[in-house]
């Protein structure tokens, strides 16, 4: 973990331009007004158990999303889930819907300079997914099931730009053991969890603007941690955990991109590979 | 002898009449990617009275030429900017040939009334727009003392305020003032 860090920080100094298209991240800035912006997701998550047919069962979860500029201060957002079911010994093919995701960004302060700004929005996320893929961890992104409220900080200065996001959760798929007299049963209940994350991207390729046709070459650098608010909850889960995320991005003729980002999770939580592609429809 | 000066002045007159034109360069502010500049770029391709926009990447700005027959309207081209998700840092008022610009008074160019503000009577080709929207709070306060028309707050030509110009294709004005 420590070694991307350093890679990374090593590059800071030769890179010519700062980047705001975080990969794992909403950036406080919204698409403009009018456009649709179409995105295909692709997760894996390296499972580090053994399913009950005795591979290793990896996750895969395909996603595509669509969001609408509808004013300049407001935009929506909505996608809808599908994956395998990594821990069912089914001989069949078992790819299919597991989710959906609804999502608002408003603007709330905008103040631009020359190359310096500062941005500042608020979200608002629900969530529903019925397959969980780790189960010692707590993602609304993938698969859990909740309302999400949150706050996106930009500031861009020169050639950094860092964003800033923390949100409070409210996860509403928990699974809870407890017992009623002799009898082992379960309950739903729910968990309130805050979540920030730091991001920071640079542009490294082109060294000069020139056209449209230019690929850009970004590199970013995302991390984002979990806590849970809830003063009870089932043991299996961290009460602190976090995601270490270093990721590239292509730019392609202005209008199209393509990521590719590792998420390293603490302790004993499975890394996953993302790959997300994006299209902008004017 | 009267014919030959009538076709001079009638050649000046439509020489006059046609070849003072201008075009805009247009700085925006707040694109930190390239993905942002054509965001801006396709917004402002939404306006029928623009011609051909031609981006600086590098500078994040963008030079506007407009279609010769229609009136220019600036607010809409900040507003597309601003749709884009960003703002208007300054527009830059190129003309083809150098203007008189006499301080507080109007002039009709190709159909647009420009208002303009200089500190001396000088000739120029490049003027900055000074309209409310375009400039910080302080200069706006400044050159607003100045000036006795109302046109510079309302940014409207009524006849209490400006003189009477005939072919207005619009009734909005807009202020510059000399960019040297």
């Amino acid at each position: 973990m420590r070694i991307f860090l350093v890679l990374f920080l090593s590059f800071i100094p030769s890179l010519s331009s700062a980047q705001e298209l975080y990969i794992n991240t909403e950036p406080a800035s919204l698409i403009p007004r009018g456009t649709k912006v179409v995105r295909l997701n692709h997760h894996s998550i390296f499972l580090n158990g053994t399913n009950i047919m005795g591979g290793i069962g990896n996750a895969i979860i395909m996603s595509p999303s669509i969001s609408y500029g509808l004013s300049k201060k407001i935009m929506v957002s909505g996608s809808f889930q599908f994956s395998n079911k990594p821990y069912e010994q089914d001989m069949m093919p078992n790819f299919g819907f597991s989710g959906f995701k609804l999502y608002s960004k408003q603007r709330i302060l905008t103040t631009d300079k020359q190359k310096y700004h500062t941005r500042l929005s608020s979200f608002i996320k629900y969530s529903y997914h019925d397959n969980k893929f780790m189960k010692d961890n707590l993602d609304i992104e993938l698969q859990d099931t909740g309302f999400e409220f949150g706050i996106i900080g930009t500031q861009l200065i020169n050639k950094l730009a860092i964003s800033v996001t923390s949100a409070v959760t409210r996860i509403s798929n928990i699974d809870e053991k407890y017992t009623s007299g002799s009898t082992v049963k379960w309950q739903k209940i729910n968990l309130n969890t805050i979540q920030n994350s730091i991001s920071a991207g640079y542009l490294l390729f082109p060294r000069k603007y020139k056209s449209y046709k230019q690929t850009n070459f970004n590199l970013y650098l995302e991390y984002l941690t979990n806590t849970i608010l809830t003063r009870n909850f089932p043991d299996r889960y961290h009460k602190f955990s976090s995601t270490l995320a270093p990721g590239i991005q292509f730019i392609i003729m202005s209008r199209s991109r393509l990521d590719f980002s590792y998420k390293i999770r603490s302790g004993e939580m499975p890394d996953e590979f993302v790959v997300k592609l994006t299209y902008i429809i004017y | 002898m009267k014919k030959i000066l009538i076709t001079i002045s009638l050649f000046l007159i439509f020489n006059i009449g046609y070849s003072q034109s201008f075009y805009s360069n247009l700085k925006a502010v707040g694109l930190t990617c390239a993905m942002c500049s054509y965001s801006t770029q396709k917004s402002l391709e939404k306006l029928d009275f623009i011609k051909s926009i031609t981006p600086d990447l590098e500078a994040t700005s963008f030079k506007l030429e407009f279609k010769e027959d229609e009136f220019v309207d600036f607010d809409l081209i900040q507003e597309k900017v601003e749709d884009a998700g960003f703002f208007v840092g300054s527009i830059e008022i190129v003309f083809t040939d150098n203007i008189k610009a006499e301080n507080d008074k109007h002039n009709l160019i190709s159909g647009n009334l420009f208002h303009f503000f200089s500190d001396e009577e000088i000739d120029s080709r490049v003027f900055t727009i000074v309209d409310k929207k375009f400039i910080r709070k302080s200069e706006y306060k400044i050159i607003s003392e100045k000036t006795s028309h109302s046109c510079y707050e309302t940014g409207l030509h009524t006849a209490s305020c400006c003189s009477n110009h005939e072919n207005l294709k619009s009734n909005k004005v807009f202020h510059l003032k000399s960019s040297l």
